[in-house]
This record gives C-alpha cells, structure tokens and sequence, in this order.
C-alpha cells in the first residue's frame, strides 16, 4: 500500500506526462492502431495494384529482373532492392525514385509479365511516416520516443497510482447519469486497467524503437569498444565492401530464392538485395518474414556470393540467443503482424484505448480545474472553459485531419492528379491546423465534437464511395465495410454531441448571470 | 514536487545509460549488433523502472538517494566488466 503522499507525487507525474504530451500522444496512437492495417489500407486505396491472387505466378525474379532493370539502370556502386510477390501480392517491385517522386516503385505483374498502371496513393507510406515520425524525416523518430516515454510514465505512474489494477478488471463500478466528468472517470479508469499491459508493451517497445537508433545504440557501441568509433559503427550498420573492378557473370536469382527456403524452413521471401552486382565481390541477400512467428520482418537472411553462389551468412532469427529474440520481437510485438487478421483486428481495438484515454484524460483534469476554479473565482472559470474549448479543437481537428490524409489522396487520384509523399506532409499538418482555428469559432466543446463526427462520418462515407471499384476482393470488401461501420458510428457520436451541446448552451444561459453579478 | 520529478525523469537517465553501458559490455554474442542493441533496451527498461520508483519517493533527498543507489550499482557493474 502506497502512502498518500507518494499517490500524490505520481498522480501528478501522471498528469503532467499526460497533459503535456496528451494531444500528441492522441494522434500517434490513432495512426498507429489505423497503421496495423496499413498493408490492407494500401491495398485497398490503389486499385491499379490490385492483383488476383489465385492465378498461377508465371514470371521467376530472373525474369521480373530482366523486365525491370531497363527502367532503372541496375549500379554496382549502389544497393538495389528487387521486391517479390511475397512483399505486395502478385505483384515484384522496384524502386524507380524520380525528380517529383523519390518513394516511386514500378510494379510488375508477377501472373501477367505485364507492368501496372502507378500507384495512386501512397497509404501505407502515410500512416507509418505519421505514427513513427509525426511526418518529419529529420528528428521526428527520436520525439516520437520522448512522447514514447511521456507515455511510459503515464502508464506505469497510472498503474501504481491504482494500486488494485488486478481487483480493478472485474469490480470496477459504472456511474451512469452522473454527468461527462464522472463517464469519462470511468471510461478512463476502465480502459486504463483493462489494456494496462497492452499499453505498458507498446509504450516500451514505441520508446525503444524511437530512441534505439539515433540517442541509445551510438553511446553503447562506443561503451562497448572502450571509445572506438569505427568499430562502434560497424556493429551498427551492415557494411559491404566497395565492388572490385572484375567483373563476372551473375547467377540465376531464382535457384538461389530456393535455395535460401531449404536453409531457413519456413521462410517467405520478400526482398532480393543485390550488392555489388555484375562484379566479382557481388552479394546476393535474400530476406524474408517467418509468418505466425515473432519474428522482425526481414529479420532472417541468406547470403550468397553472386558469382559463384557460396553462402557467406545465414541468419535464422529463431536459432539466436536469448537477446537478439528479444531485440527481434519488438517490431512485431509494436506493429502486431505476428499472427493474422485477428491479432490485428485486437491491436487496432486496444490500440485505439490509449488515444481515448489521452483525450479522457485531458478532460478529466480540465474539468477537475474549472470545478475549483469555479469555487475560487468566475473569471478563472471561465479561462479553465477556454481551455477545455481548445482542448476539444485540438484533439478533434487531428482525428478529422488524420481520416482526410487517408481519403483525400484516393479522391484526388480520381480527380486525375494523383498525390505524392512531398505534398502529404503539408495534407496533413494544415488541414489540422485550419481545422482547429475553424474549431476554436465554435459555441462550445459539445459542438465542436458533434462537427467533427459529422466531418469523420462524411469522411468515412467518401472512403467507401471512391474505392469500391472492381476488382473487389476480401481486403476491398472488409475495408469497405469496416469504412461504412465508422460511418454509423461517427454519426451516433455526433447525434450524442449534438444534443449534449443542445444541453450546455441552455445551462450557461440559467446561469450567465453569475459571473457579472460577482465581477 | 518539481525537484522530485526532475529527480526522477532527469537523474534517472545517467544511472539508464551506464547499466546499458555495462550490459552491452558484459554480453559476448557472435553478432556485435546485439549486443550494442540488448544494451539499448536495458536503458529504456532500467529508465522506466527508476523514474517511478524515485518519484514516488516523500522528499527530493530520497529521491535522489534512490537514483545514486542506482548509479553506484550500475558503476559496480561497470566497472567490473573491465576488471573481470
């Protein structure tokens, strides 16, 4: 049992860690729980690239190669990635970065021989550069991992602060008709406990995964060999020699793809790497996913000499020690691809918990303040109501913004002008901005929530609307309903926030006379 | 409250990072990637465990008592990973 006085200090570490970083703990979680879906989501937003799985794949990556490289110029001097039908269904890749577009890939038809019309959305690249860097390239990964540990405090000062999380799952009580602050008590309270290791697991792998690279591994490598940079380096990066200057003919790609799945059992082949290609030292790397396994995607990779097919490194990341397991579960274990439709159907429901509580949270605390404010002084009172006010903007404009990043590129694409990732980082940030400031002119945070369901509601309707085009398969169909179900819903929700507004704008009414008869 | 939340977000990191420095330096794998990694994971683990634990402390003393138990353990252990 915890003193009162240490329930105090963690509350308020809570708090703060919360309030501080609540909005933007609010928008990296709803991406991040969408984000589980960002495969399907790509799918289903380009059309052009969808394929039917059922035929017979008739083009090897030989082949794929041959057609492909003409489009882009295979370098010794430079690492070129051929994406397998394993990576996109039916479908090998390879990067084609251009002036306007430097994420480009051109998509071959692995059935057909045959290359697909562009992609016209860049979804997948959307929801992950929002959730992992807030879409900033520079140092948006290494804040996402403060927010990440923002979020890590929260949850751990939240769990102690409870004391009884384990009583708690069963015998928390419901206040119902007790007003919002009570409701939004419970709700906290209630998702809080029951997705309180959910949250704690991807608090702590959203941190690690943030910071690992740019603020922890570097100081740790140069603890680890006593201030050598250059051996510290190596440890990090995977460095291939420079390409000699003799050059030799390359091996068939497709018997070595065979030959990597008979020394990995199990592997599913994603990527070929070609490193050096066309020389003597050339290094063929064929990476690939271990499905239902707990395993980073990529993590596990042969690799053969390209001219004479020795094998120069195997790693099966089911046959390493203790730590590397550990270190190649994080991504999985964050992103939730280790198990199937439905493990991803439970991150997307337990992975929205964390942005609801951001937003309960944050009302919690506001409406606690304008109650003792309200006893103290009108005025403050009033200035506690601005805040909740702008609160409300701000969370609600980033829910809207985050769905109209996802619509409007499919609409535009119809439209004939398809968008690019340059122009998706201003697509994002000033709709939510133009949003909030449009938010804040209105009557009351009630309202505010009621607009922004309806703007999500229309928003959800349009996504159903301009991507349910043939060919419909499983991914289009579920997606498609799945738009319409968040349709139904957004428009309870405003239908709930409307009346809610309806009520409040009559209350101040009664009492509008207060605060001028204290001034 | 403020001293004691500095205390346990701030200080804590020192004490984090020197038991990743002694992890990493104790742990011998083939790949030396992994070690430098496990070691970065034991910095958030040891983070996120100290920050609570020092902020729930009644004064900023044992506050900061709590985090220089911490690093002087993780200094041991540092230290004898050069010795040994």
């Amino acid at each position: 049992m915890l003193h009162r006085d240490r329930i105090v200090a963690l509350y308020d570490l809570h708090s703060w860690a919360g309030l501080i970083f609540g909005l933007l703990i609010f928008i990296i979680c709803a991406s991040g729980a969408l984000a589980v879906f960002s495969t399907e989501l790509d799918h289903w937003a380009n059309p052009s690239l969808r394929t039917d799985p059922s035929l017979p794949q008739t083009l090897d990556a030989d082949a794929a190669l041959a057609r492909l490289s003409p489009l882009v110029p295979i370098r010794p001097d430079r690492a070129t990635t051929l994406a397998l039908p394993g990576a996109h269904p039916g479908l090998y890749s390879l990067a084609t970065p251009n002036s306007a577009e430097r994420l480009n890939r051109t998509y071959l038809d692995a059935h057909s021989g045959k290359l697909t019309a562009p992609r016209e959305s860049h979804m997948y690249w959307y929801l992950r550069h929002l959730h992992v860097r807030l879409m900033n390239h520079w140092y948006g990964r290494v804040f996402i991992g403060l927010i990440g540990m923002a979020m890590l405090i929260s949850v751990v000062t939240g769990i102690l602060i409870h004391q009884h999380p384990v009583r708690g799952l069963f015998r928390m009580r419901w206040r119902p008709g007790k007003g919002m602050r009570a409701f939004m008590a419970d709700l906290h309270k209630w998702l809080g406990v029951w997705g309180m290791l959910f949250h704690l697991m991807i608090a702590f792998t959203g941190t690690w995964l943030g910071i690992d690279y740019h603020l922890l591994a570097p100081p740790v490598g140069l603890a680890k060999y006593d201030g050598d940079a250059d051996r510290a380096r190596n440890a990090l990066n995977r460095n291939t020699p420079p390409p000699s200057a003799e050059t030799m003919p390359m091996l068939a790609l497709q018997p070595l793809v065979q030959r990597a799945q008979a020394d990995i059992p199990g592997l599913l082949p994603t990527y070929i790497r070609l490193d050096n290609w066309g020389r003597s030292n050339a290094v063929v790397t064929i990476a690939g996913n271990l499905p239902y396994s707990l395993v980073t995607e990529r993590g596990s990779h042969v690799r053969y000499s390209g001219s004479d097919g020795s094998l120069i490194a195997k790693q099966d990341a089911r046959e390493q020690g203790f730590w590397p397991q550990v270190i190649s579960a994080m991504g999985p274990l964050h992103y939730g691809y280790f198990g199937g439709t439905w493990i991803k159907l439970l991150y997307l429901g337990l992975g929205l918990m964390p942005a609801v509580l951001a937003l309960s949270g944050c009302v919690i605390w506001y409406e606690r303040r304008q109650r003792v404010k309200r006893a103290e002084a009108a005025q403050t009172a009033v200035a506690a109501s601005r805040a909740a006010h702008i609160v409300a903007a701000l969370f609600a404009s980033g829910w809207v913004a985050l769905l109209l990043g996802l619509v409007a590129p499919s609409l535009s694409a119809l439209a004939g002008w398809p968008i690019g990732t340059n122009p998706m980082t201003p697509l994002f940030w000033w709709p939510w901005i133009a949003l909030a400031l449009g938010f804040l002119c209105l009557r009351n945070a009630a309202l505010i929530g009621a607009v922004a369901t309806a703007l999500s509601a229309l928003l959800c309707l349009l996504a159903f609307g301009v991507t349910w085009r043939p060919p419909l398969d499983g991914i289009v169909i579920g997606v498609g309903i799945a738009a319409l179900l968040c349709a139904l819903l957004h428009g309870w929700l405003c239908r709930l926030f409307w009346q809610a507004s309806a009520q409040t704008h009559q209350i101040p009414r009664k009492t509008s006379t207060a605060p001028s008869t204290t001034a | 409250m403020i001293g004691r939340l500095f205390a346990a977000i701030c200080g804590a990191i020192p004490a984090a990072y020197l038991f990743g420095f002694a992890m990493a330096r104790s742990l011998h794998h083939p790949a030396p990637t992994d070690d430098v990694r496990a070691g970065s994971l034991i910095i958030v683990l040891a983070w996120c465990l100290l920050c609570p634990i020092a902020a729930a402390q009644r004064s900023i003393a044992k506050a900061w008592l709590v985090i220089g138990l911490a690093t002087a353990g993780a200094l041991v252990w540092l230290a004898l990973t050069w010795l040994i």
